[in-house]
């Protein structure tokens, strides 16, 4: 009986873990909020008022009151699992991550190469959602889709290459974890001069990877009609909407703990925990929000070439110096 | 990118430059062209607005109630452009554009402005004082139905009634105040002093109340049996009778006691003048002919010569009477058969269509067609001028007869004139060519124009069947000159 | 309460989807204007969408020619409900100075109920502002009788 009990204990565990702290509740509230804020900052630096920074939810709720269409020409099924499957895989990464000094969830040894594939997984996701729509416009958002995905994978895993190399040594570690502990020990990562490229390579990554401008070609509302996003209308618009504000709280979470996690904060450590995560995800969406509002969107082409000659030059420039033990 | 950093940094630290709308009003610039504003109290009516506006968003209706008629303008504002046209054509500045911009409702019909008054009816109508008048053409101008006609030249001034809305605008915009609203006067039958007798008034007159004298040159009206039906007016060859105005004064009787005036250019001898006329009026109206103004200021009314009571009459038949005063065809009482010397003389060109013969309100032209004779009773004709307007082939003119035409004319087996003895007889050259008609050519659209230019309905045109009646045809040319492609001709058949 | 917040968030999230259908532009330029720096309509919410699937709010401008009538009616019908319709301009509801040609189709009326009319040739964007918080408004009340 007591065997039970604390079997039953350790599914409501887990299943808090996934639903509500550190998974999905939390990832979305966090995320939306993250998105307020980068469009209010982005209003401001265009000199406008801008919406309320709750305005994702407000987005988010409204959608969820809409009609939703499944076009005639579109496979149902996977038409409205795909956000599902974007959602889960999202929330399931906050799992890994040690937030506010906690212990993660989920540790295991190749924490980063996990990550790296559920990364992945919101945006095959949307892939298979807009070619589910059987719309010609989401078939050409999904391609541009593809190539972005292609352009930012390589800095990615050159970064994340680097961070274990510096991390492990020889051995190379990928568990969030011992990075956690090595920052404590030896300062965070950002603060190591050799590091510096692939941490600005890491912030040039994460527009891409969430979608804004300069690197939203693969949703061009102006272009190609929203791309994948094209026919999707009421509930699945909003899951995607709301995937795309988790993917931001996700990298900004990421960032800081591959970048972030060497301040000793003793035994304040949850509020300052709590405080410097809050510090460190709003910093990160800003660098974001500032390269939105001053640049125009890239063409596909160009996007592709500029991660992997600018982005993935400065990740490389990090391995070569982390390769050589500086 | 640089500068847009800056920007982008800077801009963070300022304040927005948004206004904000709805929570703090934003009035609109000056000169700004809203929501029209209609003041129904200043509107005269006039409908310029309805006649200016481009898309056509402005109505009236116009009911009858009790004292008046109930004007009703709607402005639709969803149809408008506002454009501010109405604004600068209203005479009375009732209609407006404000600087409201807040046009916005569930409901279109909500952005319909109205108004409505009552208007009285206007006692009288719109009467010219002849004497005020300058023909300056203002009012012409400032009516907004455009039912007045002005023409400097001839100082006419005409009003059709049936357009006129009683706006009042010609009456407030006159220089001379020479308009005013005026009780319509009793309607009737007014001579216009053209009368050349020609009886045919009498003849349609349905009740009788004409007398035409043909010889004693007298035309009377019996105004207690004409019951207006206006048959005399439209059958009238000289359009000198006219609908107009009469009072008590206005004469019902007309009389040619003019004294013998001639325009023609070959004068006859001054002792066939004599008898025409008493001798001591000669030198009265001596110089009147010349122009019209002079007949319209010195001879206030020739033809109606017991009329002390002219200025009474109105605007519409007075400047008929003065036209009537201009010498064209007036004067000249022939006293004997061999005193005529003016009248139709027949040209060269003749093809003996009949066409005269048809048109001639008097009877007076024989054309045979067959025999190819053109007769004229002289003793008949009143040089109507009806024949030689109606010609085809433009032969027939009205001129001086010489003494051997006056006579030759008299007989009636001569037709041509003898000085045109050789181009008349070239002219019936032409038709004894049997085989000649109307030749029909490739290239015809079928568009009907010869039809209906045939004087006899000769030509029919139905879908691409074109057929002409070869009895019928007159080889008048008609056609000829009508066809817009050209293909028809007058030659040899086959 | 999740059906009170969804019904709140109608008023203030309301997306737009701009079809010009023969319009001259100019209400189309105002309807940008209502979106740059000066008016802002963000600051409630509005925001242009890409596709009628994610609008809320159609905006139609222009005297509906016969050739966009049948684009016009097919991207209508692709909007999820609850949506409204709102016309910028005299030419949607007239035709304007367009009226009786032979292209021209007005008023939409003939061919889905029009939420509001927004009235000026072309109108202020405060008119298009306010007529589109009215609509936001109407959104509202769909929503809710939807339930």
């Amino acid at each position: 009986m007591p065997e039970f009990v604390s079997n039953l204990l350790n599914i409501l565990l887990v299943a808090l873990h996934v639903l509500v702290f550190p998974g999905l509740l939390f990832a979305a509230v966090g995320g939306l909020l993250l998105a307020g804020i980068d469009r209010k900052v982005l209003a401001r630096m265009q000199r406008r008022v801008g919406p309320p920074i709750v305005q994702p939810f407000y987005d988010f709720f409204k959608l969820m009151g809409k009609e939703t269409i499944i076009p005639a020409a579109a496979r149902p099924g996977i038409y409205q699992a795909a956000p599902i499957i974007g959602m889960v895989s999202l929330s399931l990464m906050m799992l890994f991550f040690p937030i506010f000094g906690h212990s993660a969830a989920f540790a295991t040894k190749a924490d980063l190469i996990v990550i790296l594939y559920l990364l992945t997984i919101p945006a095959v996701a949307l892939i298979i959602g807009g070619s589910a729509s059987g719309s010609p416009f989401a078939g050409v958002g999904i391609s541009r889709e593809m190539v972005v995905m292609l352009g930012y994978e390589l800095p990615l895993v050159m970064v994340l290459l680097t961070v274990a190399k510096k991390v492990g040594g020889d051995t190379m570690t990928f568990a969030l974890e011992d990075i956690a502990v090595w920052q404590l020990a030896n300062g965070s990562l950002l603060f190591h001069w050799s590091m510096i490229p692939a941490a600005i390579a890491f912030l040039l990554i994460i527009p891409a990877e969430v979608g804004t401008q300069p690197f939203d070609v693969a949703e061009a509302e102006t272009e190609i009609c929203e791309g994948p996003l094209i026919e999707y209308s009421g509930a699945p618009l909003a899951i995607f909407k709301l995937n795309t504000a988790m993917k931001m709280f996700v990298m900004t979470a990421l960032f800081q703990v591959l970048f972030l996690g060497g301040i000793d904060l003793g035994k304040y450590w949850l509020l300052g925990g709590a405080v410097l995560f809050v510090i460190s995800a709003v910093l990160t969406v800003l660098c974001m929000t500032f390269i939105h509002a001053i640049t125009a969107r890239l063409k596909v082409e160009h996007l592709f070439k500029f991660y992997w000659t600018v982005v993935a030059g400065l990740a490389l420039v990090s391995l070569v110096l982390v390769w050589f033990g500086l | 990118m640089f500068p847009f950093a800056k920007k982008a940094v800077s801009n963070l630290f300022k304040k927005p430059s948004t206004v904000r709308f709805p929570e703090v009003e934003s009035p609109a610039k000056p000169a700004y062209r809203g929501r029209i504003v209609y003041d129904a109290e200043k509107c005269v009516n006039c409908g310029m607005c309805i006649k200016v506006c481009s898309p056509g968003a402005i109505t009236r209706t116009v009911e009858e109630v009790e004292g008046g008629e109930k004007i009703t303008y709607d402005i639709n504002l969803t149809s408008c452009t506002f454009c501010g046209t109405c604004q600068d054509f209203c005479g009375t500045k009732a209609i407006s554009l404000s600087d409201d911009y807040h046009m916005v409702a569930e409901d279109p019909k909500d952005l319909i402005v109205s108004g409505s008054r009552i208007k009285e009816k206007v006692a009288g109508r719109v009467t010219l004082k002849q004497e005020d008048c300058v023909y300056c053409g203002l009012c012409a101008r400032t009516c907004p139905e455009n039912a007045i006609t002005v023409d400097r030249a001839t100082k006419t001034w005409k009003i059709n009634y049936k357009e006129c809305v009683q706006c009042g605008q010609c009456i407030s915009k006159c220089p001379k105040k020479a308009l005013s609203f005026q009780e319509p006067k009793a309607q009737g039958v007014i001579n216009g002093g053209d009368c050349v007798f020609c009886t045919l008034c009498s003849k349609k007159c349905p009740v009788g109340a004409l007398t035409v004298d043909r010889a004693g040159k007298t035309w009377e009206i019996d105004r207690s049996v004409c019951i207006k039906c206006g048959l005399c007016v439209s059958s009238c060859p000289k359009h000198t009778l006219v609908m107009g105005d009469v009072d008590d004064n206005t004469p019902a009787r007309f009389e040619k006691s003019a004294a013998p005036v001639k325009s023609a250019p070959a004068p006859a001898a001054p002792a066939k003048e004599a008898p025409a006329a008493p001798a001591k009026e000669a030198p009265a109206s001596g110089n009147a002919p010349k122009t019209p103004e002079n007949a319209l200021k010195t001879v206030p009314a020739a033809p109606v010569a017991d009329s002390p009571t002219k200025a009474q009459k109105s605007a519409v038949s007075v400047n008929k009477a003065a036209a009537a005063a201009a010498p064209v065809l007036s004067g000249l009482i022939p006293q004997a058969e061999n005193s005529w010397d003016t009248g139709v003389v027949l040209g060269p060109d003749c093809i003996y269509c009949g066409l005269c013969m048809r048109k001639c309100p008097m009877e007076a032209i024989t054309v045979d067609r067959a025999s190819k004779s053109w007769q004229i009773d002289r003793e008949k004709c009143v040089w109507c001028g009806i024949c030689v307007s109606g010609c085809p082939k433009k032969t027939l003119k009205i001129d001086a007869l010489s003494a051997e035409t006056a006579k030759e004319a008299a007989v009636p087996e001569a037709p041509a004139p003898e000085k045109n003895a050789e181009a008349a007889s070239q002219a019936k050259a032409v038709p004894a060519a049997a085989a000649t008609g109307v030749v029909f050519g490739e290239g015809c659209i079928y568009c009907g124009a010869c039809a209906g230019a045939c004087p006899v309905g000769a030509i029919s045109v139905d879908g691409s069947e074109w057929s002409i009646d070869r009895d019928a045809c007159i080889q008048c040319g008609a056609c000829v000159g009508t066809c817009p492609m050209g293909v028809l001709s007058i030659g040899p058949l086959e | 309460m999740f059906k009170k917040l969804i019904a709140e968030s109608m008023t203030k999230s309301p997306w737009i989807y701009h079809v010009n259908t023969g319009s001259c532009n100019g209400c189309d330029i105002e309807l940008v204007a209502c979106l740059t720096p000066r008016y802002d309509v963000e600051r409630y919410g509005f925001k242009l969408a890409g596709t009628p699937r994610h609008a809320d709010i159609v905006v139609v401008s222009g005297p509906i020619t016969s050739q966009s009538k049948d684009r016009l009616i097919r991207t209508l019908e692709q909007v999820p409900n609850p949506h409204c319709v709102v016309t910028i301009g005299s030419c949607p509801q007239s035709g304007n100075v367009f009226k009786g040609s032979y292209s021209v189709e007005a008023p939409l009326e003939k061919f889905c109920e029009v939420d509001v009319a927004i009235a000026g040739c072309t109108p202020k964007p405060e008119a298009i502002i306010e007529g589109l918080y009215k609509a936001a408004q109407i959104l509202k009340k769909k929503r809710e009788a939807m339930q």
